[in-house]
């Protein structure tokens, strides 16, 4: 009984309301605003909200998989400059393979221990050639222009003690070796 | 230029004056320069003849029924219509309007129950006040009748006084400062007088009006309006007396005389006077201005507004319409996010070699390439290209002079563990030049030429720009023999550079092999 009354009585109670033109306006804005939120904003903006997230996932993958493509072709660009195996040995006898093509008499030359670059091995080699200054740079030209990434930490020219017009050159050349 | 607007205008509202034996009508329009008439028309009729006469005046002006709420206010005659002001006591805070008509009237022959009364309360001056408008229920009633036949609900059924002193404050406003005024409307041959506080209607008087004597009725009724206003809780004196209509008066009543006598400012205005259709055009702006605070004698007879009238339909549609909009724009808004994402998706689809692989190990892949491009790149770019150096330094020697030893440094900065610090690595050029001194024993002038040129040469310019001279050293191998002078030059990198920038050399060789 109370709660049939109680409704009547909301209900009269509301439309008593409604009757006033400023109360009217505050209902019906609510209303309004109520369903415009709930009808309109609320799904869309689950609809939005998921859409953009996909699209920053998407869009962050397709950022790094260009970045990797870049990445893979510099890489390809010195990909072929690098041997397959770290062998000191075998760049020793690189080395002395370019030495022999040029009239240079190979005083010394040493292996030391290999210096990290990066994720990668150099060999690091101290050798002492006599000949003459033309030689001498053609060797130069050979290792800088190499194949493979080499690289001269210090290079020295200077008379040989006999001072017959010969020259001394002392070279430390490092090489990636992959 | 108002009146244009005033047609244009959709806001109109009409008010109705309902005598005795005429009815006189006033249409109104609002517009941005305040209302403006657009129309008026009276006309007379006989007492059985005011349905026909209400419905043939009012149906050009309220449209079809369907358009029918148009505003539509009327006035009752002075006559019709009992008006009291009171100051409001403390003791009788909580008091219906019947009781308080029937303490005014004091007549045990008049049955308030038979009485449409309405009733307002307000402060316009210090003290509170209760005014009180009643007329016959039975008059009333017949007359709504007869208007809601024509499909006309009334907005408000008020008194002349209010109607005519609304009006008569929109054209002519009291002095500034003015609170307490006294508005005298003159007709043909009777006046009305309404003392007002603030706009409040507090006493109204009907008077005769003589010709011959317009000074001394004036001073008659404001003498009669200050005693009574007092009595109906005036607490201040009277501040302006206005006059409306009357012209034909004007010329007859001595102004300054009339001031000196009254002790107040005295204003004549030509309108509003006391005529039919001012006091409608009195109802037809309080249409326009909705106050709360106004008389509507039908207020408890009239039918009740319903929701479906009372809906603002205008309103909602544009509530409707913005959030439409609002709609829209996220739909939008989704459906461009929607086309991106597949546009995003097709070019990630393209790539097979993507398509096993998670996030984490395409980050794994990309750190481990950037690792690795980064330190070939480094190891290039920060190596020197000595052939240029050992190709092009000998050329630009003086002629005499000769390259006596050659020795260049440049190391591969060697990355500590992390708790260590890099080594810097050591970079220069040292050249040591010996040219012959001439006899009298001074030292070589081309030398100065050959810093000079290295000074300007490009590649030192980048890799070693700081040459300078280090030391000189006289030297003779035996007595009698050409003496030389050995010279030795030390070029520098910059001192604040820890790496610089890729040598001229080593770019060019990189260039040549890639090639």
């Amino acid at each position: 009984m109370s709660a049939t009354e109680t409704r009547g009585g909301f209900k009269a109670n509301l439309i008593e309301r409604l009757h006033h033109p400023v109360q009217l306006r505050v209902f019906i804005t609510a209303t309004v605003l109520l369903v415009g939120y709930g009808g309109v904003y609320m799904p869309l903006d689950s609809s939005i909200a998921e859409s953009t997230r996909q699209l920053t996932r998407e869009q962050q993958r397709l950022n790094l998989a260009r970045d990797i493509e870049h990445l893979r072709a510099e890489q390809k660009r010195f990909q072929d400059r690098l041997p397959r195996e770290r062998d000191p040995n075998e760049w020793v006898q690189y080395l002395l393979g370019g030495i022999r093509t040029l009239p240079l008499k190979l005083v010394t030359l040493d292996a030391k221990t290999p210096l990290d670059v990066g994720p990668f091995k150099a060999i690091v080699l101290h050798c002492e050639l006599v000949g003459s200054f033309h030689d001498m740079e053609q060797l130069l030209r050979w290792i800088e222009f190499n194949d493979r990434l080499f690289r001269i930490d210090s290079v020295k020219i200077s008379p040989h003690r006999s001072n017959d017009g010969t020259l001394v050159l002392q070279l430390v050349v490092l090489g990636v070796m992959g | 230029m108002k009146l244009l607007l005033g047609r244009l205008s959709p806001r109109r509202a009409v008010g109705v004056y309902v005598g005795d034996d005429e009815i006189a009508v006033s249409q109104v329009a609002g517009t941005p320069l305040g209302p403006v008439e657009i129309h008026r028309h009276r006309e007379t009729y006989q007492p059985n003849e005011l349905p026909g006469v209400l419905q043939r005046v009012l149906q050009p002006l309220v449209g079809k029924r369907r358009r029918r709420r148009r505003l539509v206010a009327f006035a009752l005659p002075l006559l019709r219509v009992f008006f009291s002001t009171r100051p409001l006591k403390a003791t009788n805070v909580e008091f219906s309007p019947k009781v308080l008509l029937h303490e005014v009237l004091r007549s045990p022959n008049s049955n308030v129950e038979e009485m449409a009364i309405d009733m307002m309360q307000a402060s316009p001056g210090k003290r509170p006040i209760v005014s009180l408008v009643s007329c016959r229920k039975k008059y009333l009633s017949n007359l709504l009748g007869n208007i809601q036949d024509c499909g006309i609900r009334p907005f408000r059924v008020e008194p002349t006084t209010c109607a005519l002193l609304r009006a008569a404050e929109e054209q002519h406003r009291a002095p500034r400062k003015a609170k307490t005024v006294l508005r005298l409307f003159l007709g043909k041959e009777d006046g009305l007088a309404v003392l007002s506080v603030s706009g409040w209607p507090l006493v109204p008087r009907a008077l005769k009006v003589a010709e011959s004597d317009v000074t001394t009725a004036v001073v008659s009724i404001v003498r009669t309006l200050e005693t009574l206003g007092k009595l109906c809780g005036t607490d201040s004196a009277l501040d302006a007396v206005l006059v409306h209509g009357g012209a034909e008066l004007r010329g007859q009543a001595d102004l300054e005389a009339l001031e000196q006598q009254i002790g107040v400012p005295i204003q004549w205005h030509d309108g509003p006077a006391l005529d039919n259709s001012s006091i409608a055009l009195g109802c037809a702006l309080g249409c326009l201005k909705p106050n709360g605070q106004a008389f509507d004698l039908a207020r408890s007879i009239k039918p009740r507004e319903t929701l479906w009238e009372l809906f603002p339909w205008g309103e909602v549609a544009l509530q409707v319409a913005v959030v439409i909009c609002l709609g829209l724009f996220l739909l939008n808004y989704s459906q461009e996010l929607s086309e991106t994402y597949a546009a995003v998706r097709a070019e990630t689809a393209r790539r097979d070699w993507l398509a096993p692989l998670a996030e984490q190990q395409l980050g794994k892949e990309k750190m481990e390439l950037e690792q690795r491009v980064d330190a070939i790149r480094k190891f290039l770019s920060t190596r020197i290209v000595w052939t240029a150096y050992t190709h092009d330094i000998p050329s630009r020697l003086p002629a005499d002079a000769t390259l006596n030893s050659f020795q260049g440094l440049c190391e591969l900065e060697k990355k500590g563990k992390k708790d260590e610090k890099s080594t810097k690595p050591k970079k220069s050029l040292t050249m040591r030049i010996g040219a012959p001194i001439a006899k009298d024993g001074s030292a070589p002038k081309e030398i100065d030429g050959f810093l000079d040129s290295l000074r300007g040469h490009s590649l030192l310019k980048r890799d070693f720009p700081l040459v300078e001279l280090a030391d000189i050293k006289w030297f003779q191998p035996f007595a009698g023999a050409q003496a030389s002078a050995f010279f030795t030059v030390v070029c520098l990198p910059k001192p604040t550079s820890s790496g610089g920038p890729p040598s001229a050399g080593a770019e060019k060789a990189d260039k040549q092999k890639e090639h």
